[in-house]
């Protein structure tokens, strides 16, 4: 994989921390600017809309579930 | 000279003692006057010879004749008083014998009064005087009868009619009117024994007592002449009377003791035969406390406050392998292995046990054989006439323990079956599980190959890299080795476990389905909760029972109403858990059958579950109930204890 520079953010909102982590790991390895959080609730606080980003949402999260945190998201749009 | 003589006498007044002293006197002279009396026999013929010639004869006799007769008158006249000089020397004789008779009369002791015959006092001597109180001159002429007490007038008469009668000596204790200046007070001893108040004495202690004895003498005169002597006999009736009061007075005590005695004893053998029927019934009630004693199945020893046997059970002889006398007066210590009964231990529970709350202890006993028993002993102070005492319960362990083992290794291969359909259920749950390290183990493998492809590699990251790899599999290594306990057939174990952490594990192993079914869990755990002794691995079956069962309620539920789960730890009689639902709670007759083992509500269920997480808990010290109401949910408690020694 070719290792690229980018000022795009990925954001990966996961309950479980050990999964959160690694994948983290794994995109922070591959040159992506990653930001983490365990909460939907979380994210939507610290969440600072920019050029291009992408989000990565565990599905079956306590309260706010990843489902739930797209619908928001979509609706910001 | 007789005529005098005679009036000499009639004067004198002690005329009965004079009578007897002249007639003493003439017999004195008797023969002296045999001899004059023929002399003058003589003489009187010679005279009247002479005497009988008349004045005329005497003229015409001769000088001879006369000088004769004048001759023969001198004679006489010589004679005469010779015979006067005798009679005056008998008379001076007289006089003096009286005079004597007259002192003694009045010198005398004894009272003498001399009575006419028709009572009047005609002569008393100075004792009388004295005794009747009254001048001489007073007394004479007064009736004696007037001084005799007015009881005693009748007895009087009649002594002095028979004294006038029997014309004998008479005796009479009699009364005077006349007070006794002897003032005769003795000691009556009636004052103390009897409490007798002095005032209230029916004994007149001041009357005067006489004994009279009295004859009568008429020989003198036509008038019979009555003398009485008077013996005052006070003192001696005084001290009779006291006697005889004093001992009437004694009968009457000795009646009312006796009195008192038969009451006494009719008491006494109402309370004999009191004692007797409480005897009775109490060695009855001994003898059936001594076979329940006997027949009891655990043993039982008596034990004084220094650990000395008392007495023993049957049981406990045989448990021990003594005979009953070989254990008493030994220290129970002595049948222990290590001592239970020291000076620190009895005060400890000396104080503890007040309330004679039994205290229990597991130790192990020596067998007469040599062999170890374990025991359990349950201690209890009791208080027999004030002092205090231990009972203490021997149950052989060894027995119970056997049937505890064999009990538990029963429980433990149901509890392993319905382990093994639980796992079936729990499919997703542990893929969910068991892919969550696998995903991150994934994750940081290809994080590592990014990291090793880079022209100079990042070893600092790679080894952190490598290091939570490490861990995610060691995560992954222990869901399946506790999927494995569970699966395993295995003899129970006990290990110090936090409740806590055993209910996060469970909760996890459902956390996928509940999420698939929209069921909210939340876990409200109290950090204070020891760890405690128990088989995690039956208490997590515990909890998944109970949460699976708490789940499949609520997949019932059609409606999309929030359902939910709170598991809940406190401290509250142990460690309390509770596990509710708000589903569509329990019918009454899911209510009366749920705990039963083989009663299932589900299609797919064996009714197990329910059953055997009661019997573990219960094997654990533990209790488990519920509380259910139609369409507001359902809410499983179990408590476990807290003190490991108790389970």
């Amino acid at each position: 994989m070719k290792e690229m520079v980018s000022t795009a953010t990925v954001y990966v909102v996961d309950d479980e921390v050990d999964l959160l982590d690694s994948i983290s790991i794994l995109l922070n390895t591959l040159g992506l600017n990653v930001k983490s959080f365990t909460s939907a609730e979380a994210f939507l606080k610290n969440y600072r809309p920019s050029e291009s980003e992408c989000l990565i949402l565990d599905v079956m999260m306590p309260s706010m579930s990843g489902l739930d945190l797209q619908t928001v998201m979509l609706q910001r749009v | 000279m007789k005529g005098l003589a005679h009036e000499n006498y009639f004067a004198h007044p002690t005329r009965l003692v004079n009578h007897h002293k002249r007639a003493k006197l003439m017999n004195q002279f008797s023969e002296s006057d045999d001899l004059r009396h023929k002399m003058e026999r003589e003489k009187a013929q010679h005279r009247e010879a002479l005497i009988d010639k008349s004045s005329h004869d005497i003229a015409q006799m001769t000088a001879d004749e006369n000088q004769a007769l004048i001759c023969e008158l001198q004679v006489h006249q010589i004679e005469l008083i010779m015979q006067n000089e005798e009679l005056i020397n008998t008379q001076q004789n007289l006089r003096k014998s009286q005079n004597d008779f007259e002192r003694i009369y009045d010198l005398a002791p004894i009272a003498y009064l001399t009575l006419s015959q028709h009572g009047l006092i005609q002569q008393a001597n100075k004792a009388a005087t004295a005794l009747l109180n009254q001048p001489l001159t007073s007394l004479l002429s007064q009736r004696f009868e007037k001084f005799i007490h007015i009881d005693d007038q009748d007895a009087y008469y009649l002594f002095f009619r028979s004294l006038q009668k029997e014309q004998s000596s008479t005796h009479l204790i009699t009364r005077i009117t006349v007070p006794n200046h002897a003032s005769y007070e003795p000691h009556c001893h009636g004052l103390d024994f009897y409490q007798c108040s002095p005032n209230e004495c029916p004994h007149n202690r001041t009357m005067t007592y006489l004994e009279l004895t009295g004859v009568i003498d008429n020989r003198e005169t036509d008038e019979p002449t009555i003398y009485l002597a008077l013996k005052n006999v006070t003192s001696y009736k005084v001290l009779e009377d006291t006697l005889a009061c004093l001992n009437n007075k004694q009968a009457d005590r000795i009646k009312v003791q006796q009195t008192d005695l038969i009451i006494h004893r009719q008491l006494l053998s109402a309370t004999t035969a009191e004692l007797q029927q409480s005897y009775q019934t109490s060695s009855e009630l001994k003898n059936t406390s001594t076979h329940i004693f006997n027949a009891s199945s655990e043993g039982i020893v008596m034990l004084n406050l220094l650990g000395v046997i008392e007495s023993t059970n049957t049981t406990a002889c045989l448990l021990l392998g003594y005979d009953e006398a070989e254990l008493l007066g030994i220290a129970f210590n002595q049948l222990l292995m290590s001592p239970l009964f020291t000076e620190s231990s009895v005060s400890l529970l000396l104080q503890d046990n007040q309330d004679s709350i039994s205290s229990s202890y597991k130790v192990e006993g020596r067998h007469s054989n040599g062999t170890i028993v374990p025991l359990s002993l349950s201690l209890v102070i009791f208080t027999l006439n004030q002092i205090n005492h231990f009972a203490v319960v021997i149950r052989d362990n060894s027995l119970r323990l056997r049937q505890e083992q064999h009990e538990k290794e029963h429980l433990a291969e149901i509890a392993h079956m319905t382990r093994l359909s639980l796992i079936g259920s729990m499919g997703s749950g542990i893929a969910h599980q068991v892919n969550q390290p696998l995903t991150a183990i994934s994750n940081y493998s290809q994080a590592c190959i990014q990291l090793i492809k880079a022209e100079q590699p990042d070893l600092t990251k790679l080894r952190e890299v490598l290091t939570k790899t490490y861990e995610q599999t060691q995560k992954a290594g222990k869901i399946i080795h506790r999927m494995k306990d569970l699966a395993s057939q295995r003899t129970t174990s006990r290990s110090m476990t936090s409740i806590n952490a055993l209910i996060e594990n469970a909760s996890n192993f459902y956390a996928y389905e509940c999420y698939h079914h929209n069921i909210n869990v939340t876990l409200d755990l109290n950090p204070n909760i020891p760890n405690i002794a128990i088989d995690s691995v039956q208490i997590e079956q515990v909890l998944l029972n109970l949460i699976k069962n708490a789940m499949d309620a609520l997949k019932e539920q059609l409606s999309e109403s929030d359902k939910s789960i709170s598991i809940q730890t406190q401290l509250n009689n142990g460690l309390e858990v509770r596990i509710k639902d708000n589903g569509p709670g329990l019918t009454d007759l899911q209510k009366e059958k749920i705990l039963m083992p083989f009663y299932t509500s589900k299609a797919s269920g064996m009714g197990m579950g329910l059953s055997i997480s009661r019997s573990i808990i219960e094997a654990h010290g533990g209790t488990i109930y519920f509380n259910s109401k139609l369409s507001f949910g359902t809410t499983f408690y179990f408590n476990l204890p807290i003190n490991g020694e108790q389970l």
